[in-house]
């Protein structure tokens, strides 16, 4: 019994050696990355930036109702904004070992998207008669391309600044990040072409994240496991 | 080190303070820091795996799979935070990632009861005529190439002195014709 855990023992010494020397060979300076407050200040910013172009190249609004003068749609808009910078900092935060979100923090965010998700649910049934889900994309695919190509900003910028992090998790990262990139390529659509039809707003806005979900669970997965490789 | 000496190890928060000052020194590249790191915290970690983990043959390739894993993730560690918590995060997710691995390479194993045969050689073939005759009605180069390799028993280097070529293209004539001898010999398995 004693030869076999001595034997062992040396195993285990064998392989930690082994190890060790490879690991010291192929060791070179690593710069320690951003505190989250960097990244994410960078994502919002550069995000901005971004955006602020795709929306110069794409034109000005042609809705005619103003946003400022419905209620509805000015808080709504608020809430996915919050919502985008809440979801950002969990994924940048997902994407960092041993990097725990606080309880308040979980409680907020989860209030804040399920108050996004609710709101035209809520506001829909007065539109529902007259409003159909499909026609709306059907009659305005420019939109439904707007929201999807604004969302496409902050989704690689974001994707960009995590893949230099390591996440331990990287399905649910994915889903973070894109979460995080379609609420606020939603927000800023709805700044800049205000919608105040709610149908139309889970029509557009439903479907574009359902693709963007999409694209999480099927780039976002291998691009933040790279890592591991 | 004993079980006991490392528990006292891992309660001490002065220790686990040195380590943090120690993977700061490995992000600046400091090697000697980097062996001091792995020779402290390695039996931590193995010892962590050993635990929770009961095939012994499992735990090695684990805890070489959480050093490598800790390698690619060491640049994400800020020293100003506690260590404890970002290194168990490391060791834990590379167990499960192991884990997963293990048992998908698991289910596509399947235990065969009776060994089947995989050729039914034919008893009375008669190895060297057919051999022969089929060495005979190969290509001149490839046949060449072969009755130096294989029946005089020459190096490649040798053979392919006396042929004058350069060793890939006797390889090449040599493996042109392994596949033709294969093809003509097919029928006769």
């Amino acid at each position: 019994m004693k030869s076999n855990k001595k034997f062992h023992r040396v195993t285990v010494n064998e392989v930690h050696q082994k190890v060790m020397s490879q690991l010291i060979k192929t060791h070179h300076p690593k710069k320690s990355i951003a505190s989250i407050w960097v990244q994410w200040l960078s994502w919002i910013a550069l995000s901005i930036a971004g955006m602020s172009i795709a929306v110069w190249v794409m034109g000005k609004s042609t809705c005619q109702m103003s946003m400022m003068s419905n209620q509805q749609a000015h808080d709504f808009l608020i809430i996915s904004i919050l919502g985008a910078a809440l979801a950002g900092w969990k994924a940048i935060a997902s994407s960092i070992p041993g990097r725990i979100t606080k309880n308040i923090f979980k409680i907020i965010l989860t209030v804040t998207l399920i108050l996004v998700v609710v709101f035209p649910i809520y506001d829909a049934h007065f539109y529902w008669n007259y409003m159909n889900l499909f026609t709306c994309v059907i009659k305005q695919p420019r939109c439904f391309g707007c929201v999807l190509a604004l969302s496409a900003i902050p989704w690689i910028v974001l994707g960009f600044l995590i893949s230099k992090n390591a996440p331990l998790q990287p399905m649910w990262t994915g889903i973070w990040v894109s979460m995080a990139a379609f609420l606020m390529g939603m927000g800023i659509s709805q700044l800049l072409y205000p919608i105040c039809e709610s149908c139309y707003v889970m029509a557009i806005y439903g479907l574009s994240f359902l693709i963007m979900i999409l694209i999480a669970l099927l780039i976002g997965t291998w691009w933040f496991s790279k890592w591991k490789k | 080190m004993d079980d006991h000496n490392q528990k006292h190890r891992i309660q001490n928060p002065l220790q686990w303070q040195s380590w943090s000052k120690l993977i700061a020194q490995i992000q600046a590249g400091n090697h000697d820091a980097y062996a001091q790191f792995l020779n402290e915290v390695g039996p931590i970690i193995y010892q962590y795996i050993r635990k929770r983990i009961f095939d012994s043959q499992q735990v090695g390739d684990i805890y070489q799979e959480t050093l490598l894993k800790f390698h690619k993730a060491y640049h994400t560690y800020n020293p100003q935070q506690p260590l404890g918590p970002w290194l168990f995060a490391v060791v834990r997710n590379s167990m499960w990632d192991s884990l997963r691995k293990y048992k998908k390479q698991k289910e596509r194993e399947f235990v065969l009861e009776i060994i089947p045969d995989t050729i039914s050689v034919n008893k009375s073939f008669g190895w060297k005529e057919d051999l022969y005759e089929a060495l005979c009605t190969l290509p001149k180069l490839n046949r060449e190439a072969i009755e130096l390799l294989k029946l005089e028993g020459l190096s490649l280097e040798e053979a392919a002195k006396i042929l004058k070529i350069s060793v890939a293209a006797l390889k090449s004539r040599a493996h042109c014709g392994y596949i033709l001898l294969r093809k003509m010999l097919k029928d006769r398995l």
